[in-house]
Formats: structure tokens, sequence, C-alpha cells
């Protein structure tokens, strides 16, 4: 039913626990989407070198931006932007290269057709790479427009957060679901003449 | 040093990711129609043993775990339903959509651009939205408010709901309760 390499759930959970725990332990609980921020100053900050200004303050850096978003948290966006080799950023870099490593190490691996639409997706849908990309895209604004609002993804707010019993993520874990189960059985259902 | 843990702890949950399937949207897809609980089962064990891990370090060696709690005010569950909506359409998320570039998917490229367009418009629209009542807090508490106590950063204790019992307790009854879930729910609720 799964691919070859693909570990079974007791084994996989062991597993990303055992990461959340390291983490928890050795620097601080694993978070994903405050790297797409970052990301975002950092391509600002190329096309308009306003965005934000560095002043030294009794020997420390001092950002400022002049939008709020970007100055929140005294520029901490502004700050990782404009040193991109910090702990956060080279995480979610780290991430792309832990991924590939498995690949490489007899993980399973997508072929052909399943790297441009899923069989998930052509299960429903037929072969429409197209549809996928634009499903794709706007999923991809809403789900950091989401998890931005709400301060976390579900990286910093589900793994993270609820570990931490904190009360925030148990309700952004109950919006996502609350809204991600019925539209998925929406969605992905299979249509007449099929 | 901390560099070098950043390429270690993030390539191992990258690893992780994509040997559950995490990254493959149709793992996602069966999760979130419910005709795959596979992920379900690590999302809940793996937060049930974290749980009940951190909270017990916590309670014989104070200070080991770095907690860090994120505020609750009404737009995080607005953006969890936003979240959602998104979720459902792209099957991919901010940490799975990252890792599946590690693995060639043309998809999660695209998601991932969506993902800084997104961001960008969070950026446009923050100042607006700091001015609705989406930023109004959720409990008295305070906005950085936790179930069980003990939840200790930067010195401070974080407000919790079930404050004279230890947290520990609540932990252990919690996270209990999440990895007893993962081991009775059956592997699928609909077909495919």
């Amino acid at each position: 039913m799964y691919p070859k390499g693909e570990w079974n759930w007791l084994k996989g959970g062991l597993a990303m626990a055992a990461v959340a725990i390291a983490a928890f332990l050795l620097v601080k609980p694993i978070g994903v989407s405050t790297q797409f921020a970052v990301l975002d100053t950092m391509i600002w900050k190329a096309i308009d070198p306003d965005i934000y200004t560095v002043e030294e303050k009794n020997g420390r850096q001092v950002y400022h931006s002049p939008n709020p978003y970007i100055n929140k948290s005294h520029g901490a966006y502004a700050k990782a932007a404009d040193n991109p080799v910090n702990y956060g950023f080279i995480f979610v870099l780290a991430m792309i290269g832990g991924a590939f490593l498995s690949v490489l190490t007899g993980g399973p691996k997508p072929e052909g057709k399943d790297k441009m639409a899923p069989e998930g997706f052509r299960r429903y849908f037929g072969d429409r790479p197209l549809l996928r990309y634009a499903m794709a895209f706007v999923g991809g604004v809403l789900t950091l427009y989401g998890a931005r609002l709400a301060g976390g993804c579900t990286s910093g707010h589900m793994i993270s957060g609820i570990s931490q019993t904190a009360v925030s993520s148990l309700l952004f874990a109950a919006g996502v679901f609350a809204t991600a189960i019925p539209l998925a059985i929406l969605i992905y259902r299979k249509r007449g003449g099929q | 040093m901390e560099i070098l843990l950043a390429i270690i702890l993030g390539g191992a949950f990258g690893f992780v990711l994509h040997r559950i399937g995490a990254t493959n949207p149709t793992r996602l897809i069966d999760m979130l129609r419910l005709s795959d609980l596979k992920l379900e089962k690590i999302i809940l064990f793996s937060i049930g043993l974290t749980m009940i891990a951190i909270f017990t370090i916590n309670t014989v060696a104070p200070g080991a775990v770095h907690f860090s709690i994120r505020a609750a005010y009404w737009g995080t569950f607005v953006g969890g339903l936003i979240f959602g909506v998104g979720f459902a359409l792209a099957a991919l998320c901010p940490g799975t959509g990252v890792a599946a570039l590690g693995e060639g998917r043309l998809d999660a490229v695209v998601y991932v651009i969506g993902g800084l367009v997104g961001t960008f418009l969070i950026a446009l629209s923050w100042g607006w939205l700091t001015s609705t009542p989406l930023f109004q807090l959720v409990s008295d508490l305070g906005p950085k408010v936790t179930l069980a106590d003990g939840v200790v950063r930067h010195g401070h204790v974080m407000p919790a709901i079930f404050d004279s019992v230890p947290g520990i307790v609540v932990a252990l009854v919690f996270g209990g309760a999440l990895i007893a879930l993962a081991f009775i729910l059956p592997q699928k609720l609909r077909e495919k």
C-alpha cells in the first residue's frame, strides 16, 4: 500500500517525537512558517532597499521598518534577513537537505507524474498538472496567510505548541481541522462519469 | 555550535517528514478526507509522547526544556480556519511543503512561491489587522496561557488553566489520551 521505504505510524511517531524533544532540549521548539517572513524580507530588501534600515545604538544593531509587520518584535524579521546564517533560517534550509538525504538512503521516491500532480490528486481530478499547480499556489497563499495571522503553522503550533499544552495552539488546531476536513471531503471526491 | 544544531535538527526533521510520507500530498489528501489515518496517528502519538517527555524532564530538571508559548488571540483561531482552507487545497503545509522540495516535487515549488505571496499579503494587511477585534485576547489570564502548570520562559511562569495540579499530571493525562487515541483509531474512516 505504501511505497517502499516509508515508515509505519509507530516508528514514524517515535522518530518525530525524538526530533521534537531534542529540539526542546538543545535549542528551541521546532517552527517553520516564520522563515517565510524572513525570506520575504530578504526578497523585499533586494527590490526596495528602504524596507528596513539598521542603525547602531549603544553598540547594538537596531532595525526599523516602515512596514508594521516587518517592524514588529523589534524588527526581528529584518534582523534575521540581514543575518541569514541564523538558527531558524538554517534549520528550514536543512529540512530540504534532510528530505533529499532520505531519498538517497532508500526512502520513498516520487516518479514522473507524481512530482507534478500526486496520485491522490489524479485519483479525483485526472491528469491535470496545471489545476494541481493552481490549487497548490492558492493553498500556499492561504496557508501562509493563516499561519502568520495565527503566529505559527502545523510545526510551530501543533507539534511544538500542543506539546507545551499552549491554549493558542489548541485553538489553531481546532480552526485548521474545522475547515480542512470538510473541504477536503468536498473537493476530493469521485465525480460523475468516473 | 547553534548553526551545527540547526543543520542536524532541521535535517532530521526533514528526513523524518519524508520517511513518514508527510511530504507526499497523497498522504495529506487521505489524512484530511479521513481515508488513511496514518498521519493522524503519527501526529497524535508524537505530540502525546513529546508532551509527557518535556513535562517529565521539566519536573526533574527545571530549566532544561526551552519552552516557547505563542499568544492566544482570536486571530489564532481565524488564522487556523484560513490555514485549513489552504491546507485542503494544497495538501501541503509550510513544513511539509519545504521538505517536499528535497524530493523534487514541482507542485511543492509552486506551493512555496504561493506561501511567499501569502506572507507578503499579511505584511501588507498587518497594520489594518491589528486594529480589528482579531487581536483581542482569548483568556483573561493573559496572552501566553497553557493548560499545564510549570511552563517557564525567561524566568516567568506562564499562567495555567489547571494551576491547582502539578503540570506533569495534566501532561500525563492529556498526553496519555493522545497516545491512546493514536492506538485506538482505525486505519481509515472512509473509502478512497
